[in-house]
């Protein structure tokens, strides 16, 4: 497959060398070597170059017409009203106030049509740009594959979350490429050392074991324990860098929040400083049958803050331009409002937004009809948004995974990417 | 202000037919085209107004069954209420405003409008005197204005998450609000401070969605201020599909304490939309159940507000336990139910203390009398006579 030079080039810009000698030296095996980017030329680097991914994952269906595409006196548009943006013409609910201001940076897609109203269903299509359960990596993945340094500092693909499913999504990619599930913002468990193995018992440990898969792997499929030693270099580059789940600052949470989903907010920020190339974040509660207005209003109003904060801070860091940012649901909800005062699942005609890393900002594709229950203008699916994201980040969606004995698209082949949504 | 009610004629018989909740039947239904989110009858007993999900409040008269609309609001109208003459109408809605309309208005139009609140205006009482109007709102405020000339009179604030009702006490020298959390506030209305705050089971945090619910759907004192019922949900096991327990907490004004919990004759889910104190002795709550169906509830007054001996066990017993309706100490069951083939999201009682009338989920305004049915018989007859004579 093509790769993107952009991404590429932090191979070039950053010698191992270099690499390590802005490192702290605490730490095991390449996670020691790797811990932290203290070197500050380093770190502006990487902050520019390194593409990345945040995925903010609104879980169970947020409503398009309460988020995205709200239709304010219509038969179906609810009891919110629309609030201008910092885009001129473009109206989004005024339940995102601060993200309003912040539009410039974004752009809506309000013209996705899943065909499904299946949350597993829906959640695999807008991950792996594929219907049905076909065995394809999440977009994630497919980063943490293809613009993750080798030498990784941190697990290249995490998901901050209180909950969730635990999803196998580096599918035929190395597991090194698969979600790391974090708890919250809570130190994982057991991340400490061994209470009574000194650091060299522990070094000698690692390197047993390392010897061990080695011969382990020459009668079997390296697969396999590739597998197994990418769970232990995630494990040890965790080790490494234990004090980014230390206590967050109280300043910081003052301006994302101290509720749970500022904190994964502002972990996100870190975990993107600090080299992760794919970073999801899921708010839960979205999936609204019942008190859906009632619910949007508690739920969004603890998403709009810490969002416009972590998408404020990544700009005027020098970091949006590299970042890919995704506001994603697995489908949104009814226009028709059932008797609960709430919508259902509706995968045929709601909205996302996308900004960051080599999208249009300030754009709106697409449409709803007047009543919101079809779409009118440019339908797409999960397969366009799919090449449209990797496509942002400079990945050539259309080339093949080389899979040894096989190559596979790594974008559906038989839709293309939502061009005009390119910068 | 409560709604004007005059105290029920005894039966006798040239006489109309007794209140009596147990015959309750459906006498007349006025039909909209969209869901049904609030009513009121107005003081004079003439028209029946009602809010819908759409941006007009609708007026029907109760003799011709004739609509009228009243277009004004830029969003779906949650609660309203009237001056205690019935001469103003005040409409509070989703847009935050709150508006001011000539009750009988031929043409009807908007005669004054206030941006209430940033975000939802959710609620609007008149004072007992008719002088002062309290809304409340999701900037988390309670705000008294004038109602004579729309000014901010006060504004307090206290509540952390979004206050859903508010009501005046009788004697007009207080003011209670209730919020998402279930926490019922009271307010002195001289200094506009906080006095006090009574928790209660009427919340629930979702833990599967990471969420809370709670809150008053309606609050109404007694007539005699004794106490005030407010009407909601409890025991949330999965809010997101509308999985939770309506109630009615009977707050006891003098020991600030819950007395009791009013609850349905079945252990249904759902919402409890609306409450009234009948000046006969009942308690009236209006549920929206769950699968679709609605529900009004019948409870003796005297056995609301008894408060229940409780056993050592029972003193102890957990909040979790006080929201489950089967577990619950403090329940009270109703001696009558109607039940309702839509969801019934509110409740209005008529001057005279015989009609009431409910907001339907399926666009219907429900008009339901409390009395035996011998009453229309009798004035079927009548009229058949006069007619033939």
């Amino acid at each position: 497959m093509k790769r993107n030079i952009g991404c590429q080039s932090i191979d070039h810009l950053l010698s191992r060398r270099n690499f390590l000698a802005g490192t702290t030296a605490a730490g095991f095996g390449a996670a020691t070597a790797l811990g932290g980017f203290s070197t500050p030329v380093v770190a502006d680097t990487l902050k520019r170059d390194q593409k990345r991914i945040l995925q903010v994952y609104l879980q169970g269906g947020v409503s398009q017409l309460e988020s995205w595409d709200p239709k304010p006196g219509t038969e179906y548009g609810g009891p919110f009203q629309t609030i201008p943006t910092s885009v001129p013409g473009v109206h989004i609910c005024e339940l995102l106030p601060e993200t309003a201001q912040l539009m410039h940076h974004l752009s809506i897609v309000r013209s996705i049509n899943l065909k499904t109203d299946d949350h597993h269903q829906g959640r695999l299509f807008m991950e792996k740009g594929r219907r049905g359960e076909g065995n394809y990596p999440y977009v994630g993945s497919v980063a943490a594959r293809y613009l993750a340094p080798e030498d990784s500092p941190l697990p290249s693909y995490v998901h901050i979350s209180t909950r969730g499913l635990e999803d196998d999504t580096a599918a035929f990619l190395d597991a090194r490429y698969g979600q790391m599930k974090l708890e919250g913002v809570a130190s994982p468990a057991n991340l400490g050392e061994p209470g009574q193995l000194a650091e060299k018992g522990f070094s000698r440990r690692s390197q047993f074991r390392q010897q061990l898969n080695q011969q382990f792997t020459s009668r079997r499929p390296k697969a396999l324990v590739d597998s197994y030693d990418a769970s232990f270099r995630q494990a040890a580059q965790l080790m490494a860098r234990q004090e980014l789940f230390e206590k967050q600052s109280e300043k910081e949470l003052d301006r994302y929040g101290h509720h749970d989903f500022g904190r994964f907010c502002l972990l996100a920020r870190t975990m993107l400083e600090e080299g992760s190339t794919c970073v999801k974040v899921t708010h839960h509660g979205y999936d609204t049958h019942a008190e859906n207005f009632n619910f949007h209003v508690e739920q969004l109003g603890e998403f709009d803050t810490p969002f416009a904060t972590l998408l404020g801070d990544l700009q005027q860091r020098g970091m949006l331009e590299s970042t890919l940012v995704m506001i994603y649901s697995e489908f949104g909800r009814t226009p028709k409002i059932n008797h609960r005062y709430g919508r259902d699942h509706w995968g045929s005609a709601w909205s996302i937004a996308l900004g960051g890393c080599g999208i249009q900002p300030g754009a709106v594709i697409g449409a709803t009809n007047a009543n919101g229950t079809e779409v009118s203008d440019r339908e797409v699916h999960g397969g366009h948004l799919f090449h449209t994201y990797l496509q942002a980040l400079g990945v050539d969606s259309t080339a093949n995974h080389d899979i040894p004995g096989r190559e596979i698209p790594i974008g559906d082949p038989a839709v293309e990417s939502i061009k005009e949504l390119l910068a | 202000m409560n709604d004007s009610l005059q105290e029920p004629t005894p039966a006798a018989d040239d006489q109309p037919a007794a209140i009596d909740a147990t015959k309750s039947h459906k006498v007349a239904e006025y039909k909209h085209s969209k869901p049904l989110t609030c009513c009121r009858i107005d003081p004079t007993g003439r028209f029946v107004f009602a809010g819908a999900e759409d941006l007009n409040v609708y007026r029907w008269n109760l003799e011709t069954g004739r609509m009228m609309i009243l277009a004004g609001h830029n969003s779906w109208v949650r609660s309203m209420d009237f001056s205690p003459d019935g001469q103003t109408l005040y409409t509070a809605g989703w847009d935050g405003e709150l508006h001011w309309w000539q009750t009988d208005d031929p043409v009807p139009r908007s005669l004054r409008m206030v941006r209430a609140h940033r975000g939802f205006a959710r609620w609007v009482r008149v004072s007992p005197d008719g002088t002062l109007l309290a809304t409340c709102g999701n900037d988390n405020m309670i705000r008294i204005w004038s109602a004579a000339a729309g000014e901010l009179v006060a504004e307090m604030a206290g509540h952390e998450r979004n206050p859903y009702a508010v009501d005046f006490h009788p004697d007009g020298t207080q003011l209670v609000s209730e919020d998402l959390m279930g926490n019922v506030m009271i307010w002195d209305l001289e200094s506009f401070e906080h006095l006090e705050t009574i928790p209660t089971v009427m919340t629930g945090y979702d833990t599967k969605f990471a969420a809370d619910m709670g809150g008053a759907r309606d609050m109404r004192f007694a007539l005699d201020g004794s106490v005030v019922v407010c009407a909601g949900i409890t025991n949330v096991v999965n809010s997101f599909a509308g999985q939770q327990d309506p109630i009615f907490a009977v707050v006891d004004w003098e020991s600030r304490q819950v007395l009791r919990h009013l609850r349905p004759a079945d252990n249904t889910a759902g919402i409890a939309w609306g409450v009234r104190f009948h000046p006969a002795g009942f308690i009236i709550g209006g549920v929206a159940k769950q699968n679709g169906s609605g529900l009004i509830c019948f409870w003796h007054k005297d056995e609301a507000v008894t408060p229940v001996k409780l056993d050592k066990k029972d003193r102890k017993a957990p909040d979790r336990l006080k929201r489950q309706a089967d577990k619950d100490p403090l329940a009270v069951k109703p001696f009558h139910t109607l039940e309702v083939n839509s969801c019934v999201r509110g409740l209005a009682l008529a001057p005279d203390g015989r009609r009431l009338a409910a907001p339907c989920f399926d666009g219907s305004l429900r008009i339901f009398q409390m009395t035996a049915k011998v009453e229309e018989e009798k004035a079927e007859a009548k009229a058949g006579e006069e007619s033939e004579g």
